[in-house]
């Protein structure tokens, strides 16, 4: 093994870290027989030492890594390894070279000492030897390197923290703490961050664990005190502490002990008063640390009590005179912690000191705000001081708001008294039951005092809302101490929620309004102040959300009788107020009744209120049916709220969720709710009295209101359909059936509007259970036997009315034929109940589609939607395409083989057929070809979702995109379909439990945009392609590419961007002004987005073409309507407007995405061309060439 | 410009100044609202597709977003108003240095007739005082403002307002010749005042 000279040599000569030699010395001294190692270990560097005075260089570099070997080496020590007595003697060796080498030696001196000190051999009276070496330094101390001095901070620290070696310090240097006046004299002017970090930390450590004299102690308050307030300079080298560091650093300092309070209060005040001066930053640093003295100082009498007074007197004029609201919120802060740490009889003193500037400025209306502010957050403080101030302050706020004349004024006073109220509550919340929290002053007489004749007094809407603000927190006021109840009677509570409903819930329905004269923002705004008024107050008084909900009923006739507006303006206000009403009552569970209270009440009320407009046009039941749909939504969200808070939310796709009760018959738990589909308006009273047994959990009330949902789902889907028997006009779904599902006899058919609107109603109905049977469990979604219910539409489920046979024989035939469990969509009424089939089997799991017979369920969709003529069209027929993609997309491969797969496919191939077959006699009509050919991609697009790899799954999609665009009459119409097969489609989405494959955007690139690139540029026929590309074919070709491309993600096709950007600036010259424009500009905007350095050789191109562009809409927009070929597609102005919307927006970018020497040589006729195109007839259009324009010509 | 000609002027709120009156339509309450009105009453999305022609007459559809307008006297008004004055870090709407009544457009926006027909616009600007000294700057930042803005067809004249300016016929004078608005143009620092109040203009 090598010498310890050798080892010595080896680490002074190596260049960087090295461990070894230090770690072998370790171990040698661990391992030697006798005592003599050490000493030879310490030898082992005499070399270097010989001649400390010598000052070259080279002597000073190896002497201080001689001496570092020693402390590594003494940091691989263990802490056993070395006797009392060697610490003892290198401690001495250490210590000496403070006093000897102050160039080479203190590094590693101090990393050596650090070592000791930590070994187990360290006796602590070595401590005062070792801080006293330290101190010998001197003004060499501030010469050091700054990591020196973080090494010699970083001993300090670590004595100090040793409980041994700080009650020696203390015992040895009494209250004079010598140590510490001469530590403060050598380290008094550090600048560094991360050492001033450690060196306040040193002063804190001292001043919370030593008792020094007085001297000392102001000797040590100025080493911290001098550098408040600090600040960092902004530095090359940054050390990673910030401003805010060292702030909270020195703030401990001062919040060390209560020792220097007499020092460091009168210090910051003084600083605070220094007024202008102060910048706002510093006064919030100075309030803050304030406010950490105050809140941390242990012994209150000496280190709080005598300077109340005094700092009240400061900082009373930061809130009464201040401007800025951090400053304000600082001294607040800080007034709020002095009145928390007050004992009783000293608060009242400092109150009542306070109060003699308060009380007069209340009265003051220049200062009534500010010294509300200082008031509540004295009030705030605990509830000792809250029931002090209501004592002292409630009368005079009363009678100064009876006495006031100004709005302003009375608006500030009822503010205080609103925060007082809010103060009030939240302390009622967390006050044991002794305390007194002045229930007296805060009940009807406040109420008639403040509120009521600032209601009666006819005053302006901003006061207004501050009253309505005020009742809603007096009327949820409860008494303190055991048992709390309402302070206010009955009489006032429901006073309180008649005012606040006039303006937010009765008044908009029967037209009339609160403020007289009040302008519409006025009288908006006092709408808005009630209604978030009576969203805090619902959850604390229920019984005043019935009085809501009965007076919005009662108030809809008077709503149906104004003459003088129209039924879309009254359905929109009917649909305005029912909305507001489901956010007051869904924003919070009830707080002391059943959580499930006022949700239940809401949505009775509203069935009600939709069953009594059932006469009138269903722009009313929309209007209602959306304020349903919205309050479940809202409940749904609160209770899953408190599931998160309380416990874990219940998976959805959980299997072993057993507790089905409450999700299959909530009617046995729940009484006398409302049934309109049996025309029952419900027993309000026998259903409060059944919510007050229901359990109370989290969890149970969630899984209660799902059940009360789908009762509320099933009963609306009841009411609107019917059963019927089957006619020629509504053939049979099934041959074992003999009656359909038809709409119900609410639905008159009358005007065209009427049936558009029936129509909408349907929709948001089926969205509405899209909504509600999404959220349910797999298993429950099975064992409601949800499948069924697309056929039957709820229908012989818990009614009485005799409709259980139809249910019993569609479920019957499902059984007994070969075919199994599917899926019927009625034709009845023109396939007018489609969507409500839909609207259940959007929200269904992969697995509960199990259960059916996908075979059999999807053929004769197909069969129907590749029927020519069509017999099912528009928005039914889209209704119809969603089912079949929703099936091709959640049907999985286990459950339907690759045979039954193909016969499907095949039966779509068919229709294809009827597509391409052209100019055939027998063929279709356009519209039809067009409608088939969609339906068949809406399959295809729910297959690709989850695309399967292999080549036999994918044969029709191959055909389709091999041949649709090339098609010789619509092929144009065709490839514009193709956006189908990725468009976003809401049955395609995750919350719709559809399955998609995460590199579907990739794989669809790779088989329906890749392969044909080549075909997107006309060729003449070569050796593989015998007929060529014509101009034609290669256009059709290129809008279908486009139509799927502006949907993908830039990543799924980024590698291909090349080819695209050629056929982009060919596209631009040949599509004309038409939708397929807006998809190619999307395109290339996402490719100058991402790449532009794709762009940039082809620049003069894109930048003729896209000007091109713009000129031709603009053109077409003056020639008005351009045919395109047979089909639909005219241009209209709006797809002219879109075009040139999309051609300025990619001008506009250009300039932003290069430097200017690439778009120069086109900028004046890019500037020529834009200020044309400020004069374009939309305005959007104008804006963008305005500012494209603008950044055009500032390039040079 | 530390000797301002007005150092305390009248200034209106952004509330004041005249809007273009937004159509009505339902909007939440709140943005908590607005989390649940989407999934409530939007078209569904399978009506929304390109190729779908069902109408959805809800009246919240945006189908009027490319509904075409002609150029205003409120749009003019809107160009200019959130020009910087030169004095004050305030735009010369909230200065009512320009007024919407004071933009006038002739022929009238209202009458039909071909895009291309030259058009007049008229601006009167009423200086904060009769002294202004910079009457001819915010003049002169109010007609290059327009001329960047507006399409060739539209020809713009920046009077001062009569009456409100003690020597209005001069600064009219010089806001009418062609040629010293030229060479104003090319004084390198009034083009830095100008381009200093255009920086506000969107």
């Amino acid at each position: 093994m090598a010498s310890f000279d050798d080892l010595a040599l080896k680490y002074v000569l190596s260049d960087g870290d090295d461990n070894d030699s230090p770690l072998q010395a370790a171990t040698a001294i661990e391992n030697a027989a006798n005592r003599l190692a050490v000493g030879q270990w310490v030898a082992s560097i005499n070399r270097w030492m010989t001649s400390p005075d010598d000052t070259a260089d080279d002597d000073l570099i190896s002497r201080a890594k001689a001496l570092e070997f020693l402390a590594r080496t003494l940091e691989f020590l263990k802490r056993t390894s070395l006797k009392p007595d060697q610490v003892k003697l290198l401690v001495g060796f250490f210590n000496s070279l403070f006093s000897s080498d102050h160039r080479a030696g203190i590094s590693a001196s101090s990393r050596a000492l650090k070592q000791l000190a930590s070994m187990e051999g360290f006796r602590p009276s070595l401590g005062s030897e070792v801080m006293m070496s330290v101190a010998k330094l001197g003004d060499d101390f501030k010469r050091q390197a700054p990591a020196t001095r973080l090494e010699i901070y970083d001993l300090v620290l670590g004595l100090l923290n040793n409980s041994l070696v700080a009650e020696d310090l203390a015992y040895q240097h009494g209250s004079s703490c010598g140590f510490m006046t001469a530590l403060v004299d050598v380290c008094r002017s550090e600048r560094d961050p991360q050492n001033l970090m450690k060196w306040f930390e040193i002063l804190r450590l001292f001043l919370q664990n030593f008792s020094p004299a007085k001297e000392v102690l102001s000797e040590v308050f100025k080493a911290f005190s001098d550098y408040f307030p600090i600040t960092l300079r902004a530095s090359v080298t940054p050390s990673g502490i910030t401003v805010d560091d060292l702030k909270g650093a020195v703030r401990a300092c001062f919040a060390s002990h209560y020792r220097i309070a007499e020092l460091a209060i009168p210090f910051l005040l003084n600083k605070l008063d220094q007024g202008d001066a102060v910048t706002v930053t510093i006064k919030v640093d100075i309030l803050l640390t304030l406010e950490a003295c105050l809140a941390q100082y242990e012994h209150v009498a000496q280190g709080v009590v005598p300077y109340a007074n005094q700092i009240w007197a400061s900082l009373k004029y930061e809130v009464r005179n201040g401007e800025i609201r951090d400053t304000i919120d600082a001294t607040l802060k800080a007034i709020a912690t002095l009145a928390k740490r007050l004992p009783e009889p000293d608060l009242r003193t400092f109150f009542s000191a306070a109060w003699r500037d308060l009380g007069e400025d209340l009265s003051n209306a220049t200062y009534t705000s500010q010294a509300g502010q200082l008031i509540t957050s004295i009030a705030a403080a605990s509830p000792t001081s809250f029931s002090l101030v209501a004592e002292t302050a409630m009368p005079h706020i009363t009678t100064t708001l009876r006495q006031t004349k100004s709005e302003s004024h009375q608006a500030d006073i009822l503010a205080l008294l609103n925060s007082l109220l809010q103060v009030r509550s939240a302390l009622a919340d967390v006050a044991g039951e002794n305390e007194n929290l002045k229930d007296d002053l805060f009940g009807d007489q406040l109420f008639e005092d403040g509120y009521a004749r600032t209601w009666d007094s006819g005053a302006g809407p901003h006061v207004l809302a501050k009253a309505m603000d005020g009742m809603a927190s007096l009327a949820s006021q409860r008494t303190s101490g055991p048992n709390p109840q309402l302070i206010c009677s009955q009489q006032v509570c429901e006073k309180i929620f008649r005012w606040l409903a006039l303006p937010s819930i009765i008044y908009p329905l029967e037209g009339k309004i609160l403020v007289q004269n009040a302008s519409e923002e006025d009288s908006l705004a006092i709408c808005n102040a009630a209604t978030t008024a009576l969203v805090r107050a619902v959850p604390l008084y229920p019984p005043g959300f019935q009085q809501l909900v009965f007076a919005f009923l009662s108030s809809i006739p008077e709503l149906l009788e104004n003459k003088q507006a129209d039924s879309a303006d009254k359905s929109t206000l009917l649909n305005e107020v029912a909305l507001r009403l489901a956010r007051i009552g869904c924003s919070a569970t009830v707080r002391l009744g059943p959580p499930l209270l006022n949700f239940v009440v809401l949505i009775n009320g509203l069935l009600q209120g939709l069953h009594s407009l059932l006469k009138e046009s269903p722009v009313y039941w929309i209007a209602i049916l959306d304020a349903i749909h919205m309050a479940i939504l809202r409940s749904t969200d609160t209770l899953a709220v408190l599931l998160t808070s309380k416990e874990a939310i219940p998976i959805p796709g959980d299997k072993a969720n057993n507790d089905q009760q409450w999700i299959t018959g909530i009617e046995k738990h729940i009484r006398g709710l409302a049934r309109i589909d049996l025309d029952q308006l419900g027993d309000l009273d026998l259903t409060l009295r059944n919510l007050e047994d229901l359990e109370r959990d989290a969890g149970s009330s969630y899984k209660q209101f799902q059940g009360y949902s789908i009762h509320v789902v099933a009963q609306l889907y009841r009411r609107f359909t019917s059963i019927r028997p089957a006619s020629s006009d509504s053939p049979l779904m099934d041959a074992s059936v003999d009656k359909v599902i038809g709409l119900s006899t609410d639905f008159r058919l009358e005007s065209h509007d009427e049936v558009q609107q029936q129509d909408r109603f349907l929709y948001q109905l089926a969205r509405m259970a899209t909504s509600v049977m999404r959220s349910l469990s797999e298993s429950a979604q099975q064992e409601l036997d949800l499948v069924l219910e697309t056929s039957v539409m709820f229908h012989g489920k818990d009614d009485e009315s005799g409709r259980a046979e139809f249910r019993s024989q569609v479920s019957r035939s499902f059984q007994t034929d070969s075919h199994g469990n599917r899926m019927m969509f009625s034709a009845a009424d023109d396939y007018r109940t489609v969507p409500l089939g839909l609207g259940i089997l959007q929200g269904l799991w992969p697995g509960t589609l199990m259960t059916i017979n996908p075979l059999w369920t999807m053929m004769p969709l197909c069969e129907i939607l590749m029927k020519s003529p069509t017999q099912c069209a528009g928005s039914r027929r889209i209704a119809l395409d969603a089912a079949l993609a929703i099936l091709s997309n959640k049907s999985s491969d286990k459950h339907i083989s690759a045979e039954e797969w193909s016969s499907v496919l095949n039966g779509l191939a068919d229709g294809y057929a009827q597509v391409t077959r052209g100019a055939a006699t027998d063929s279709p009509d356009v519209p039809t070809r067009l409608a088939i050919f969609k339906s068949i991609l809406h399959f295809l697009a729910g297959d690709v979702a989850r695309y399967r790899p292999t080549r036999a799954h994918n044969w029709l999609l191959r055909i389709i995109c091999d041949t649709a665009p090339s098609e010789i009459t619509i092929g144009r119409q065709l490839a514009q379909c193709f956006g189908i097969l990725v468009s976003p489609k809401e049955c395609l989405t995750k919350p719709n439990h559809a399955h998609l494959k995460p590199f579907r955007g990739q794989w669809i690139y790779q088989e329906t945009v890749r392969p044909y690139f080549d075909r997107c540029l006309p060729s003449p026929p070569s050796g593989t392609d015998q007929s060529g590309q014509d101009d034609r074919c290669a256009t059709n070709r290129s809008v279908a590419i486009f139509a799927i491309l502006r949907h993908l993600k830039y990543n799924e096709y980024s590698s291909d961007a090349d080819q695209i950007v050629r056929v982009v600036i060919r596209s631009l010259a040949t599509f004309g002004v038409s939708d397929d424009i807006h998809a190619v500009m999307t395109v290339l905007c996402q490719v100058l987005e991402h790449e532009p350095e794709r762009l940039k050789e082809h620049l003069a191109a894109l930048v003729t073409n896209t000007m091109a562009v713009y000129k031709m809409a603009r053109n077409v927009d003056s020639s008005l309507l351009i045919s395109q070929g047979p089909g639909k597609t005219t241009t209209t102005r709006s797809d002219a407007g879109k075009c040139r919307h999309s051609a300025l927006t990619f001008m506009r970018q250009l300039p932003g995405c290069f430097e200017p020497r690439y778009l120069l040589p086109h900028r004046v006729s890019v500037l020529q061309g834009l200020s044309l195109a400020c004069g374009d007839p939309v305005r959007g259009v104008r804006a963008l060439a305005i500012s494209g324009r603008k950044a055009w010509s500032n390039l040079s | 410009m530390d000797n301002k000609d007005n150092a305390n002027p009248t200034i209106l709120t952004a509330s004041e100044l005249p809007t273009r009156q937004i159509k009505k339509r339902k909007t939440p309450a709140s943005a908590d609202d607005a989390k649940f009105a989407d999934a409530v009453s939007r078209r569904p999305l399978f009506l929304s597709d390109p190729f779908c022609d069902v109408s959805w007459s809800d009246g919240t559809e945006s189908e009027d977003e490319f509904v075409e307008e002609p150029i205003d006297e409120q749009e003019i008004y809107d160009l200019i108003s959130n020009i910087t004055d030169p004095e004050h870090p305030i735009s010369l709407g909230q200065l009512a240095v320009v007024n919407l009544p004071d933009v006038e457009i002739t022929p009238p926006p209202s009458t039909p007739c071909d895009p291309n027909a030259l058009r007049r616009v008229l601006v009167k600007v009423t200086p904060t005082i009769t002294h202004c000294s910079l009457a001819t700057v915010l003049g002169l930042g109010v007609r290059v403002r327009l001329e960047q803005a507006l399409p060739p067809n539209y020809r713009v004249d920046v009077v001062i307002k009569e009456g409100s300016h003690s020597q209005d016929d001069q600064v009219n004078k010089q806001l009418a010749d062609k040629e010293r608005v030229a060479a104003a143009l090319e004084n390198d620092t009034l083009k830095g005042v100008l381009d200093k109040m255009l920086e506000t203009c969107v």
